[in-house]
């Protein structure tokens, strides 16, 4: 892995001009170049690169953008000059670049974006949103404007242009930097989805233009060296390079503004106007918001100084968030790995921005809260948990949001359920009332196993190409409960080491599916030598790749009554005499039925009158299983998955049998039913 | 202190009827078992042999009882059409009941005499479901319309705050709440009006319950906010209790049963106890009316 600085280094030397007819010149040419690379290298390296946030890098960086942004309320526009580069660190010579231009996913109702199904939902008007280029050039200042032309990679769809190729005049050799001078101009939409504005409020992400991330042969799935840059879709987030962001704003004086970067400082313009700078290091992407209304609300977490950007009316609510993003803190840290920022902010935006909550930009998240947030309610908490799990997974862990996106959402999903069942409730992580109790965990459940479309598709789709709208219960919900099933069957230990090892291997890198399931098989090959086979891709080529439905059903329990069960049977023992025993009683059989195509290891657990238990290690394969006993009790009750570990299996209540089945529970349940019946009656009639 | 004697001779008089009280309950308790034993047989060929109802231990469990496949999913929308069907049901036979209650509430007989309380009923039957019905639409209407000002109210902010839009809300839903208890002052006194009354007409009644809710406002306020405080207690001696309840044998289910039977029974009388308060009220009126009708 080369650094930062020596590609900067290298960088310098590939671009000297090589005049082999006239080397007097040429070795002038020489000097000059490399004493002016020099200059700009110490300048660039005092600023750029020094190390603010944290001590060392903590990914490649291999692109760096420094912004300067004007935010005009009035016009609801952001004017915007920025400086970045591009480092190839592949071994191709890349004679393009490709660049994302987000915004203009609301150019026109015809975008790839705004006409997917239910985009007609959004309150979009003609005119806003989108994002004009007005100067694009090179480090020598050449204009590339010229060669700006829009791509669709994704649909071909003409009037879509949210993504950019540049053909550049001078290909980028391996190990050089391409390097960008931009002027733009991005008029925000109506807030609705993730961006824009209402009144005065705003929400600027996605704003600026941005690089796509190129993928050297052998990265992720990539055969041969591209670039790879999606369209925007509506069902569909983002895939980014980690990089170093240096971000001024000018706004309003009165405006109380939050972003991704840590602040460097603020200084006022005169005539009403402020300009505050920001630093980010290694993040995926930046995104800042900026609202008078905002009261600002301050804790710590260890290292972590922690801001809250809420409606001064909810104030009630900040304790709700920290506690919550506490948690998540401390979990993340004890079970994955280390929080590695120092600053983390939260914005939890007022009633006319709430377009803007609920999405995640690293060390800036968005929550949804309210004024009058019942406590027993935990959805602000759940999304707090779930937006700063974004952190680990997207933002340090940085997979393809647009290719995978179980590997964030699923993933990320099933850690904000284990967050919070773990601190709330306990084991209530939804709903946590007298009168309804809701895990966190059966959320996903519930949505994945009553969905009529559950075996449409595999979770190994594009995100946008989910059909009829399975976006989210495939990517959020089946993917979690995969992950749950997958927890029920390797242990929770083992879960923590997987990602443990999951963040070592892969922090600040591009992982893919692929990359994640080799974790596993390592780690649960560590831990648990073959008990799960030589690997566990056969778990994840049925469920991440598969479309088969997980059911384990418990089909009878017969008993037979021996007819002659006193018969004395003479059996030789070891010193060759005979020994005399009663026959069985019973003859016993529980009918196992694999009803699903997903075959796990299931454990059987076999319940007896005179009250023995047997746990019996099915491997799940075959169609059915019986298993049978000889003996003086009778089998009772037989469950098949006890626990209700593999959470994929789409009927809990066929899992269990009993011949003599507790009635207590729905007599007890009838008795308070009727109760409430009948109070209710009286109370609404007069 | 006129209002302490009302509500003590209004506590004479229920408990006089404590058979007229015995009688409604087991009507509400037959008719709404009837419906919640078919819930119960549908929960239990849902779940079938499975031991899965161990869940149900600790919790009303939506993952369970949402279970595809299981036969339980259904039972949701069968139970909410059935409560509306009970609605349905209750509605009639309320006003036959109330009917019946409010003519042995008055003074004039000493013994309570079951036959005398179902021909009241039977007599005063479509007034008294004439009043019910409407002093319910006015709560509907006056709901509707407090709901529409809230809604006018916030709209009409400009930028209005989470918390002043609740304020808003907040202070229109307490004005219903406090305009909720003239509606059933209105729907007592028509009651008492009516079962005092040989002529059956139920519009008449109700154009007598709002004379006489004005006529002694002042006393009669206080009066119903009483019961309904008393009420919401009850309440919330239910919903504090109850659902924590987890006996586990039938034994235990059977105490729950007649712990909630109990507290049903209390409400029964809480209602008729209101009812017989009106009722002494409404005399009281209709007695100083006569006294100033013959002086004069």
């Amino acid at each position: 892995m080369k650094s930062r600085r020596e590609f900067t280094i290298l960088k310098i030397f590939i671009l000297l001009p090589r005049n082999k007819e006239d080397p007097e010149n040429a070795y002038l040419s020489v000097m000059k170049l490399l004493i002016i690379s020099l200059l700009l290298l110490a300048i660039h390296c005092s600023v750029s690169l020094a190390q603010i946030i944290n001590d060392q890098p903590l990914s490649e960086r291999i692109t760096w953008y420094s912004i300067d942004a004007t935010l005009d309320p009035d016009e609801k526009k952001v004017y915007g000059s920025m400086d970045a580069y591009w480092i190839n660190n592949s071994d191709d010579v890349v004679p393009d670049v490709q660049m994302h231009l987000y915004m203009n996913a609301f150019r026109s109702n015809k975008t790839t974006f705004l006409r997917r199904p239910g985009s007609s939902t959004l309150r979009w008007q003609q005119g806003e949103g989108c994002i004009d280029i007005k100067s694009f050039s090179d480090r020598q200042g050449k204009d590339l404007l010229g060669n700006v032309q829009y791509i669709r990679p994704d649909d071909g769809n003409v009037y879509d242009s949210t993504v950019i190729r540049v053909m550049l005049p001078d290909p980028v050799s391996p190990g050089d930097t391409f390097r960008v001078k931009i002027s733009f101009e991005t008029r925000l939409p109506l807030i609705s989805w993730r961006t824009g504005y209402n009144d005065d409020f705003f929400f600027v992400a996605q704003w600026f233009p941005k690089f796509g991330v190129y993928e050297s042969e052998g990265m992720r799935y990539a055969v041969k060296g591209a670039w790879n840059c999606h369209q925007f879709h509506k069902e569909s987030e983002f895939y980014s390079n980690h990089s170093l962001y240096e971000v001024s704003i000018t706004l309003p004086a009165e405006y109380v503004a939050g972003s991704c970067g840590m602040l460097m400082g603020e200084t006022l313009n005169g005539e009403g106007t402020k300009t505050i700078s920001y630093r980010a290091e290694d993040i995926v992407d930046f995104a800042w918001t900026a609202w008078p209304g905002y009261a600002v609300y301050k804790d710590t977490w260890k290292h972590v100084n922690i801001t809250l950007l809420i409606p001064p009316e909810r104030s009630n609510q900040a304790e709700r968030q920290f506690r919550a993003v506490k948690y998540a803190l401390e979990y993340f840290d004890e079970n994955a790995g280390p929080y590695p920022w120092p600053y983390l902010t939260i914005a939890d935006p007022p009633l006319k921005g709430i377009g803007a909550g609920g999405m995640e930009y690293t060390t800036l998240f968005t929550t949804i809260s309210s004024y009058l947030m019942p406590a027993f309610i935990l959805t602000p908490e759940q999304v707090t948990v779930h937006e700063f799990g974004h952190a680990y997974f997207m933002g340090i862990i940085a997979s393809n949001e647009f290719e995978e996106p179980w590997l964030d959402e699923g993933i990320n999903s099933f850690w904000e359920q284990r967050i919070m069942d773990h601190y709330y409730g306990p084991g209530y992580g939804f709903i946590n009332h007298p009168l309804l109790k809701i895990p966190g965990k059966a959320q996903s459940r519930i949505s994945y196993v009553n969905s009529p479309l559950r075996q449409i598709v595999s979770n190994a789709e594009y995100s946008w190409n989910y059909p009829q709208k399975t976006y989210a219960m495939m990517s959020y919900q089946k993917a979690s409960v995969i992950m749950q099933t997958l927890m029920g069957i390797v242990g929770e230990e083992t879960i923590n080491e997987i990602f443990r090892e999951y963040y070592r291997l892969w922090a600040f890198r591009h992982p893919s599916g692929r990359d994640f399931i080799n974790v596993v098989n390592d780690v649960v090959s560590r831990i648990h030598g073959n008990t799960f086979g030589t690997d566990m891709n056969w778990f994840f080529d049925q469920t991440i790749y598969g479309t088969g439905i997980c059911d384990y059903q418990v089909t009878g329990i017969t008993n037979s009554k021996n007819p002659h069960p006193g018969d004395i049977t003479v059996l030789p023992d070891s010193s060759g005499s005979d020994v005399s025993v009663h026959g069985p009683m019973y003859t016993s059989t529980a009918h196992i039925h694999r009803a699903g195509s997903v075959i796990m290891p299931v454990d059987v657990l076999i319940h007896f009158s005179d009250g023995s238990e047997i746990t019996e290690k099915w491997d799940g394969k075959d169609r059915y299983r019986d298993f049978t006993y000889s003996g003086n009790s009778k089998i009772e009750r037989v469950k098949v998955d006890p626990g209700l570990k593999l959470r994929m299996d789409v009927n809990f209540v066929n899992n269990s049998k009993a011949i003599d089945r507790n009635k207590v529970p729905v007599k007890r349940l009838i008795s308070k039913l009727n109760t409430f019946i009948q109070f209710y009656l009286s109370f609404i009639l007069l | 202190m006129r209002i302490f004697k009302t509500i003590w001779s209004g506590f004479i008089r229920s408990m006089k009827t404590w058979k007229a009280i015995l009688i409604i309950w087991i009507f509400s308790l037959v008719i709404v078992s009837l419906f919640t034993l078919l819930i119960k047989s549908a929960l239990n060929s849902g779940f079938g042999d499975s031991v899965i109802t161990e869940v149900l231990d600790n919790e009303f469990n939506p993952e369970i009882l949402l279970d595809p496949g299981s036969g339980l999913k259904n039972i949701s929308s069968y139970f909410f059409r059935g409560l509306i069907f009970l609605v349905m049901i209750f509605v009639p036979v309320n006003a036959f009941f109330t009917a019946g209650l409010f003519g042995r509430l008055r003074n004039k007989p000493e013994r309570f005499c079951t036959p005398d309380f179902f021909r009241d009923g039977a007599g005063k039957f479509w007034p008294f479901l004439l009043i019910t019905l409407m002093v319910t639409l006015m709560i509907i209407f006056l709901l509707a319309v407090s709901v529409l000002i809230s809604a006018i109210v916030v709209s009409a902010m400009e930028n209005p705050s989470e918390k002043t839009g609740f304020v808003a809300g907040l202070s229109i839903m307490v004005l219903f709440f406090m305009f909720l208890p003239v509606l059933i002052l209105v729907a007592d006194y028509s009651r008492a009006w009516q079962a005092s009354s040989d002529e059956n007409s139920g519009f008449k009644a109700l154009g007598q319950g709002f004379r006489n809710t004005f006529s002694r406002f002042w006393s009669s306020y206080p009066l119903v906010i009483i019961f309904l405080v008393l009420q919401l207690l009850l309440t919330w001696l239910v919903t504090s209790t109850i659902p924590g309840m987890r006996p586990t044998g039938n034994t235990g289910i059977f105490f729950l049963f007649v712990y909630s039977q109990l507290i049903f029974i209390v409400r029964a009388f809480l209602k008729a106890w209101r009812y017989a308060s009106f009722t002494v009220m409404f005399e009281q009126i209709k007695s100083m009316e006569q006294l100033r009708r013959s002086q004069n």
